[in-house]
């Protein structure tokens, strides 16, 4: 009899120890810190899918803080008699979670895979993929086409060059780009005949690292290590004559970059 | 004898595989070629679709005839230059010439509007479904590097169907093929994008500094670079201005800032190291900016906005006119700030050096419901200087309006004359 109570005891004990540990976690709740506009992350997702289950948020779930979050941010504040200031604060959010639900599971799911989709009034709608995005938010005079163009030629031309080599790289293409002697845009700067030997010899085609997006970053956002440099060249392999008649202003690397 | 045939057998067998490595390298090179050549035309007809998306949105943007007049006549010029792409591309006939029949159509509606023969309200009601299949169909034909195998795709897709349907995989045709491509010219005019160049730099009057004054500078700019290791170079003597090189080394910090000779004014400044993956906050971020900015001496200027990415903030600034506030973009400045630690990682004030002359100017009251159509809410005012097309600096109404399906524009409406100088969508 003694022995059945401890099996029943330590059965009962097993259950709860089980049932606590098992226990639902709670919703996924926003970090601490304010967010704003110009904010990226796992907090702004939240925000966007928050905004759109509750139907004020009607764009792509990107984790971006561009100004449609912004504009449905401020209607949820208005509507919710909350002051309007367009940044996600503690009241802002106490309100939110109050009011909508969030699947951080379905949501990050999906981001992963590239899906379309919509967590409105609590339907998870996924449908087709949609047009890739990076994880990086850029200026608004360039997209992110730009970018990964330029870090596909960046990567080829100068992958074993320094940081300050691979921003240089790209901070000539854009120079290019506004220099009247060469293409308009990106991409015809790129595949200019005789260009750019990564194009020539296809080495374009290799997917860049981390490292080579965020040089072209840098770039896009204003950096130009070359000092407005529109050639460069490698003085050990460069066969032709003509690039060491271009005034030169500084080396990077294995660059000299030139006027 | 026998031995005579086996050194025949293997001569044959290495003439063979040295042919097919000829032949099988050549394929690879053309492939490559045309591979290049396809993505040119398919990426570039892609950011003119975007081009021509962004003019038809100006022209949702406004409802007065004359700030629609530019607006239209970019859509007109820049249709007629998509469909000239179009035609060029390596795609199915019948789909280029739906395509190109379509965007006839938009090109022959905005001339319409122009001469008044079509009401803009029509227009407009057309143009909203409009922008969005030319997103789409840019969308489609984008760079981008998140596939893998890109390359394989467009010679999949566009090469190998080529020669498949046309020339049974002759690699001589399409070879041929590849130097008709190379030799054709792709349009250039639709590019919209030719901003203001970088400023020059070569009229600054100050005095020249030695290289010890600049070491100085350094190390006075950036105190916690005290023991790195650092060279310094001059810039060579065709540079358009002089400036100092120095680069930096300190245990996992690298990088380099450039000064120009006359003056030792700071031209930009970059530092690469490993990042650890917490998060300072915002308000944090923007403490440490306003103490760097104090401690560089840029006291004049005022954060417009900033960018959250992977490892750092992205953070653009401008001058701000001490007798009206309004922000002169042409006097901009860069800070890149760590997410980590809030360490500056970077400063670009190449444009910022040189300061712009900023002449007197009226301002004549506006009003913007004749300037924007009803759709359009405008949510913010101020002043701002901007170019104009004679690439003088005007003062102008910087305006931020909202329609919740169209986006969110700034638009710079000259405040003397009324002229809209410069509209953009923001993200």
């Amino acid at each position: 009899m003694k022995q059945l109570k401890y099996i029943l005891f330590s059965l009962i004990f097993c259950t709860a120890g089980y049932a606590f540990l098992h226990e639902e976690q709670p919703t996924q709740a926003f970090s601490t810190q304010i967010v704003e506009r110009g904010a990226y992350g796992d907090d702004v997702i939240e925000l966007q899918s928050r905004l759109q289950y509750i139907g004020f948020y009607t764009s792509q779930i990107d984790g971006k803080f561009g100004y449609n979050t912004y504009w449905a941010l401020r209607n949820f504040q208005e509507q919710y008699g909350i002051p309007v200031d367009g940044l996600l604060g503690e009241e802002t959010k106490n309100k939110l979670i109050s009011v909508s639900e969030f699947n951080k599971e379905f949501v990050h799911e999906q981001i992963k895979k590239g899906n379309s989709f919509t967590t409105y009034g609590g339907q998870n709608v996924a449908k087709n993929k949609q047009a890739p995005s990076t994880n990086m938010q850029l200026p608004p005079k360039y997209s992110e086409k730009d970018l990964d163009l330029i870090a596909n030629a960046v990567y080829g031309e100068a992958r074993g060059e320094p940081y300050e080599g691979q921003v240089a790289v790209a901070a000539v293409i854009l120079n290019r780009v506004e220099h009247p002697d060469f293409p308009n845009t990106i991409s015809e700067v790129i595949f200019q005949p005789l260009a750019f030997t990564a194009v020539a010899d296809g080495q374009i085609w290799l997917e860049p690292n981390e490292r080579a997006k965020e040089a072209v970053l840098d770039a896009l956002n204003g950096w130009d290590p070359t000092e407005n440099a529109i050639y460069y060249f490698n003085p050990k392999t460069a066969t032709s004559e003509w690039i060491w008649s271009r005034p030169q202003i500084k080396t990077i690397g294995q660059h000299i970059f030139c006027a | 004898m026998k031995k005579f045939m086996w050194v025949i057998v293997v001569t044959a067998a290495a003439v063979f595989l040295v042919y097919h490595f000829n032949v099988q390298s050549k394929n690879t090179r053309l492939e490559t070629a045309l591979a290049n050549q396809y993505s040119n035309q398919l990426t570039s007809a892609s950011e003119k679709l975007i081009t021509l998306s962004e003019s038809i949105d100006q022209t949702l943007l406004f409802q007065d005839k004359e700030a629609l007049n530019q607006p239209l006549e970019d859509v007109w010029r820049l249709s007629s230059d998509v469909r000239d792409s179009i035609s060029a591309l390596p795609i199915d006939h019948e789909t280029s010439t739906v395509w190109m029949n379509y965007l006839n159509r938009i090109g022959n509606g905005a001339s319409l509007v122009r001469q008044g023969k079509i009401p803009v309200e029509e227009w407009q009601k057309n143009m909203v479904d409009a922008r969005k299949n030319l997103i789409s169909l840019s969308d489609q034909w984008a760079f981008t590097n998140r596939n893998a195998g890109n390359k394989d795709y467009i010679v999949t897709s566009f090469v190998n169907n080529k020669a498949n349907k046309e020339n049974e995989k002759n690699w001589k045709a399409l070879g041929d093929s590849a130097k008709a491509y190379t030799e054709s010219d792709f349009p250039m005019t639709a590019s919209e994008t030719d901003k203001q160049k970088k400023k020059d730099l070569q009229h600054i009057k100050d005095s020249e500094i030695t290289v010890e004054q600049v070491k100085q500078k350094f190390f006075k700019l950036f105190p916690e670079l005290a023991d790195a290791t650092i060279h310094i170079t001059e810039s060579s003597k065709d540079a358009p201005y002089p400036f100092y090189h120095v680069q930096f080394h300190k245990g996992i910090r690298i990088g380099y800032a450039d000064f120009t000779k006359k003056g030792g004014h700071l031209l930009s400044y970059l530092m690469e190291r490993p990042f650890d993956k917490t998060t300072i906050s915002v308000e944090k971020m923007k403490e440490k900016a306003s103490t760097y900015l104090k401690s560089f001496g840029y006291t004049d200027t005022e954060l417009v906005e900033y960018r959250e990415n992977n490892i750092a903030w992205h953070l653009a600034l401008a001058r701000k006119d001490p007798n009206n506030d309004a922000l002169i973009y042409a006097d901009g400045m860069h800070l890149k700030i760590a997410k980590d630690n809030g360490e500056l990682l970077g400063l670009n004030a190449m444009e910022y050096i040189q300061k712009e002359n900023i002449g007197e100017q009226k301002i004549v009251q506006i009003d913007y419901q004749e300037i924007f159509s009803g759709d359009f809410k405008v949510e913010e005012e101020r002043l701002a200087y901007v170019e104009n097309k004679e690439l003088q600096q005007r003062l102008a109404y910087e305006i931020l309006t909202r329609n919740d399906s169209i986006g969110t524009h700034k638009t710079y409406i000259d405040t003397e004359t009324h002229e809209i100088l410069h509209t953009e969508k923001l993200p």
